[in-house]
């Protein structure tokens, strides 16, 4: 969990970028150096979507962060299996992302809270994207729902909402913090 | 990524099964019985193989491309190979079909049947290592992919037997003695991995996950759901491999064990989709959802199927495998449950995948209609209740010797086909009225 990890390593590749140099051997070199309790903070000018699944696949989580300038900052960090929620309690086996996104101490409480139990799929996501529409950038939205919404998580990510996942007795529970990043898009008319 | 994308192949899969499902159904009608001047007659097979690989196979491999992401919570290993392996399996199905039809006509070359084989064996082998794949990374196993897993193993297993056959048919210089074993003995293990592994198992596993989806019961199935998958598995497994023993010559000294064996399996094979049905009708029982939408409703009209399937199973051991009855409860396994399982549930996968595709990305900012929305439930129920009576029809065409019921019967089911087909590509590129934007549950607003 991202909480064992003691010491960050930054790499900013804002400017590889800007200068137009593909950053990826730099990240992954970055990746393969770190030691245990170490992980990786990168820097980037937009969010690095196909850089997830590559260090997803050698067996790094990340959290990302929109910051206020626009940029983006995602902690990379070596998944440890032994401090993982039990899987069993919701009789289903939880996606490895979800288990990753767990880290939400600093959302502020939710604002919305929907109980999306006994509604057929895909209505849980017509119901937590409609009702992610009415909230500010920044805001949380609780949701319990009866299974993972897999359909759900491509379009929260299009949008740059983050998402935390957690199984529960009563079903899955997702709290969703709003980007306000299709807003800004809205606003840009893009 | 989190989650799971729409599969590219997918439709494309399912295009091209129930293609082949019409161009199968309107071959059997056009010859008749199959029971009507042997079991290996080349025209048969092609029939049989155009419905159990165009369209069952193609249509079990475009729903686990899609599927197995979403049990196992993991993106697909890799969408391309998907594609790759559906160009490599038409081609494959094209090549064998022309080999069986050069056997009776001067159509096509006999060489074809193995080189068909072989495409499909590349087809099958690229994307069942892709699935693996996909599995491997989400262990442990949920339960319904347990049954998928096992499943995969089979496909394998019947299409290397497959290609083996092919090899003894079109090969002339094989011994004769090594051929005419293979034919004897090996075609009852193509068979059974292929109907008992293959397409019972996968039916089984995407049925207890999508029907305890889409009609809002619990998906953990317990101590009975276990003992199912126990029961299939090991019934299936000493049956094969006794029946496998049993080719040898070193094991003539065991033939009596393991004829038990091979009698004991199948027992218990048929005990585990006893229990099945009985979980299955928990499951129904158990529903959140009173009011059953197609899909459900004749979910349940093909489980029904299964059931008097094995019965008729059982009555083809007991009158010691009459010919009318053992095909008679093939059929049934194929065309009312298996074909019946796929026919109702594309009715809403399909919808349910173009709506992601065409509306997931508008849902909140516009209205958007519902899933509902894209299809005519009224429209389509005639239709499907019209197939489960004419494959009752059929069956009974079989056990008693009505050839032209039969041909009757498969006559319509081609048009039922079609007209299920043009259903679902309405409801791939219908314009559906725009429905009222969905009010969010809100149980409490800090």
């Amino acid at each position: 969990m991202k909480e064992s990890v003691s010491r960050w390593q930054t790499l900013d590749v804002r400017d590889d970028l800007r200068k137009g140099k593909e950053p990826i051997a730099k990240i992954l070199a970055a990746a393969a150096k770190l030691g245990p309790g170490e992980g990786l903070r990168l820097l980037a000018p937009f969010e690095p979507v196909p850089l997830y699944t590559v260090l997803g696949n050698k067996g790094f989580a990340h959290q990302t962060s929109p910051q206020k300038d626009g940029s983006w900052e995602i902690r990379f960090y070596r998944e440890t299996q032994d401090t993982l929620p039990s899987q069993k309690s919701a009789g289903q086996a939880l996606s490895r992302k979800a288990r990753e996104q767990l880290a939400t101490e600093d959302w502020p409480p939710p604002k919305l809270h929907l109980d999306n139990r006994g509604l057929l799929p895909p209505e849980p996501m017509m119901s937590i994207l409609s009702a992610l529409e009415t909230l500010q950038p920044g805001e949380v939205l609780e949701a319990i729902n009866d299974r993972e919404p897999q359909f759900l998580f491509p379009e929260l990510d299009a949008r740059g909402h983050a998402i935390a996942v957690q199984l529960q007795d009563a079903g899955v529970r997702l709290l969703i913090r709003h980007s306000g990043q299709h807003l800004k898009e809205r606003e840009e008319g893009v | 990524m989190l989650g799971v994308r729409v599969s590219r192949w997918t439709m494309g899969y399912f295009a091209a099964a129930i293609f082949f499902l019409f161009v199968g159904q309107a071959t059997l009608a056009w010859i008749g019985l199959p029971t009507n001047g042997g079991l290996g007659r080349p025209l048969l097979l092609v029939a049989v193989h155009l419905l159990t690989v165009g369209w069952l196979t193609l249509l079990m491999l475009g729903a686990l491309h899609q599927f197995i992401p979403v049990i196992s919570n993991q993106p697909l290993a890799s969408d391309k190979a998907a594609g790759i392996a559906l160009v490599l399996a038409i081609v494959g199905l094209l090549s064998l079909l022309d080999g069986f039809a050069a056997l009776a006509y001067p159509v096509g070359m006999p060489f074809l049947l193995p080189v068909g084989g072989t495409f499909l064996l590349l087809a099958c082998g690229i994307a069942c290592t892709n699935l693996a794949v996909t599995l491997h990374r989400a262990r442990p196993l949920a339960f319904s992919a347990r049954f998928v897993a096992a499943a995969l193993v089979s496909l394998l297993l019947t299409v290397l037997l497959g290609l083996v056959l092919a090899l003894s048919i079109a090969v002339p210089p094989m011994p004769r003695s090594l051929s005419g074993a293979m034919l004897s003995h090996g075609l009852p293990l193509h068979l059974a991995a292929g109907v008992g592994g293959w397409f019972l198992l996968t039916g089984m596993g995407v049925g207890y996950k999508l029907l305890s989806m889409f009609v809002l019961a619990p998906e953990e199935r317990g101590k009975l759901g276990k003992s199912v998958l126990l029961l299939t598995c090991v019934g299936l497994f000493l049956f094969w491999v006794a029946s496998l023993l049993m080719l040898f010559s070193w094991t003539t000294p065991f033939t009596g064990i393991l004829l038990w064996a091979k009698r004991c399996g199948g027992l218990v094979l048929l005990g585990g989709l006893w229990v099945y049905l009985v979980d299955m009708g928990r499951l129904y029982h158990t529903r959140k959802r009173r009011k059953l939408e197609l899909n459900g409703r004749f979910g349940a009209w093909a489980l029904f199927a299964l059931g008097i399937g094995v019965a008729l199973l059982v009555a083809a051991a007991i009158t010691r495998w009459s010919p009318p009855l053992l095909t008679a409860a093939f059929y049934l396994l194929l065309m009312g449950y298996l074909t019946g399982l796929g026919l109702s549930q594309l009715y809403k996968i399909v919808p349910f995948l173009s709506w992601l595709q065409r509306f997931g990305p508008k849902v909140g900012r516009e209205p958007v209609p519902r899933v509902q929305d894209l299809v005519d439930e009224p429209q389509a129920i005639p239709w499907f209740v019209a197939y489960f009576v004419a494959v009752g029809l059929g069956t009974l065409a079989m056990i008693f010797d009505w050839d032209p019921l039969f041909r009757g019967v498969e006559a319509a089911n081609a048009l039922i086909t079609l007209a299920i087909g043009v259903f679902l590509q309405r409801a791939r590129h219908t314009q559906p009225k725009l429905g009222e934007r969905p009010k969010p549950v809100v149980k409490a607003q800090a």
